[in-house]
């Protein structure tokens, strides 16, 4: 008897943890709406999202700019983005990961949830929701990172100049298409978004 | 046909308490989640204060803003001071080091749980899948007995399972098990619904986006068309009968195989070097009695040749 209960108690939480495994990691269906908040007693430790490179994984460059405000004038912009990928790209076991702060926070500041996704893409914009409290947590790191890797010039005298604010440009840059894959003249022209000041 | 379902609950049931299961393939993922947690610490040592310090990207405003925002802690939100940044950094190095070697036990695995899961939060960005496994990894191993190999202490004297140890170990392998299940499965059900997979291009894209480009190779392997379609097709189909082919005993060595050198390329030329050997230990659980013989084999290699050492320091002398 103690033996079936102790094979029944296992299997019955491999089967509920599984259950919630697959609602978490699939698609939002009308499931989802009923069980979701249940499933969801794995969050965050245990979280499941398993898109791995799907539906369609990135096919363009992304890259962030930054220049700071200081005093009345702005500095130049700064590429914040390639230094980190040239270090990525020379290491090839257990490459650091510091590139992963701008590619991170591109994706934080543009995601869209599903939801979102379908009310844009049938013109909802009025139920769009404003720029969340992730995409201002993404423009914050992103600020907090430039001003690691940039500063204000020093004015006349000589003395630095503390920058009072951050703004971000975002490139994106498709890649050429498999059919004209080897010409780089191929590549797509740049699109350039950017941000407010970001107060320091 | 009752006969056959008491059967069939009667080999479940003995498979689930009469012994621990696959300890030897727990011990590895074990040994490997500890391994890829000390390169993350060390590999990022020396800029340890720009990545998750009270001062660094994310800050400590930023740190405890994404805790409470996600639900959870982070040891590194506790306090802004320099020193308690150092002392709980460094503890954790220590800590994945020695889970790495299987000293100290599951306590220790405990402790190595919550340091690895508060430099998380302290840095949310640097988190990938394989990191994601790793916290899972590190959760369900606390029910298994995944000391019991891979460890630099003497195992203890054996002692009899008992019937709750075995089925707590059984239970976490089998949630282990399942996990990568899921993760295989979804991964693969998504990528059918993308057009680049569908195309057989989405391989051309990946490989091609700056970090996961590498230099000198890339530029070469995404003009073999063939290549590059064939291993879009064979990664979507390979993920989605993974967990159908561990079902059953024959198909476990194939599935296992496939994934291995799956990963391998995705280890070579994507650089997820961590992803890929967290992968790769998760999908030898399936097959521990080819990891339980690699063990003896290494181990009785190793024995001879330092045999092969004494005799000749012997003679010398």
């Amino acid at each position: 008897m103690k033996r079936t209960f102790l094979a029944s108690a296992g299997l019955g939480v491999v089967a509920v943890f599984g259950a919630c495994a697959v609602v978490l990691a699939g698609p939002v269906t009308p499931i989802t709406f009923d069980v979701g908040s249940a499933a969801s007693i794995l969050n965050p430790h245990l979280s499941q999202n398993w898109q791995l490179f799907a539906p369609d994984p990135i096919s363009d460059e992304r890259g962030v700019v930054a220049r700071f405000r200081c005093g009345p004038s702005s500095s130049p912009w700064i590429d914040i983005t390639s230094t980190a990928i040239a270090e990525t790209q020379s290491s090839r076991f257990f490459p650091p990961r510091e590139s992963r702060i701008v590619s991170n926070a591109l994706v934080e500041r543009f995601a869209q949830d599903d939801v979102t996704k379908r009310l844009e893409d049938r013109g909802r914009d009025d139920l769009l929701p404003r720029v969340d409290a992730s995409a201002s947590r993404a423009e914050r790191v992103l600020g907090r990172y430039a001003v690691r890797l940039g500063s204000c010039p020093s004015d006349e005298t000589g003395e630095s100049v503390s920058p009072s604010a951050v703004q971000l440009r975002y490139v994106t840059r498709a890649l050429p298409p498999w059919s004209e894959r080897g010409h780089e003249s191929a590549r797509g022209e740049p699109e350039v978004f950017e941000s407010d000041w970001i107060p320091l | 046909m009752r006969a056959a379902v008491r059967r069939l609950v009667a080999t479940i049931v003995e498979w689930m308490v009469d012994a621990p299961r696959a300890v030897a393939a727990l011990s590895m993922l074990r040994a490997v989640i500890g391994f890829v947690s000390v390169v993350l610490y060390l590999r990022h040592y020396s800029k340890r204060w720009l990545f998750y310090g009270p001062d660094g990207v994310y800050g400590l405003d930023g740190i405890r803003g994404y805790a409470a925002e996600s639900g959870t802690w982070s040891l590194y939100a506790v306090s802004g001071s320099p020193a308690f940044f150092e002392i709980v950094f460094h503890v954790g190095l220590v800590v994945a080091g020695l889970v790495t070697l299987g000293v100290g036990g599951r306590l220790v695995l405990a402790v190595h749980y919550a340091m690895l899961w508060s430099l998380y939060m302290a840095n949310p960005a640097f988190m990938d899948g394989g990191d994601a496994l790793v916290c899972t990894g590190a959760i369900f191993l606390l029910l298994t007995r995944c000391y019991s190999a891979f460890t630099i202490v003497k195992p203890r004297p054996k002692f009899k399972n008992s019937l709750v140890v075995s089925a707590l170990n059984n239970t976490g392998l089998l949630l282990l098990a399942t996990q990568v299940a899921v993760v295989y499965l979804m991964a693969g059900l998504y990528k059918v619904q993308g057009e680049l997979w569908q195309d057989g291009t989405a391989l051309y894209y990946i490989l091609n986006v700056p970090e996961f480009f590498l230099p000198g190779v890339t530029p070469h392997l995404v003009h073999h068309d063939w290549l590059m379609v064939l291993g879009a097709y064979a990664t979507v189909l390979a993920s989605i009968f993974f967990p159908v082919l561990v079902l059953f005993r024959a198909g476990r060595p194939v599935a296992v195989m496939t994934m291995l050198t799956f990963h391998l390329a995705i280890a070579l030329l994507m650089g997820l070097t961590s992803f890929a050997l967290v992968m790769a230990a998760y999908d030898l659980l399936f097959v521990s009695s080819h990891v339980e013989d690699m063990r003896r084999r290494v181990r009785v290699l190793s024995a001879r040749l330092a045999t092969k050492v004494r005799m000749r320091h012997l003679v010398e002398v």
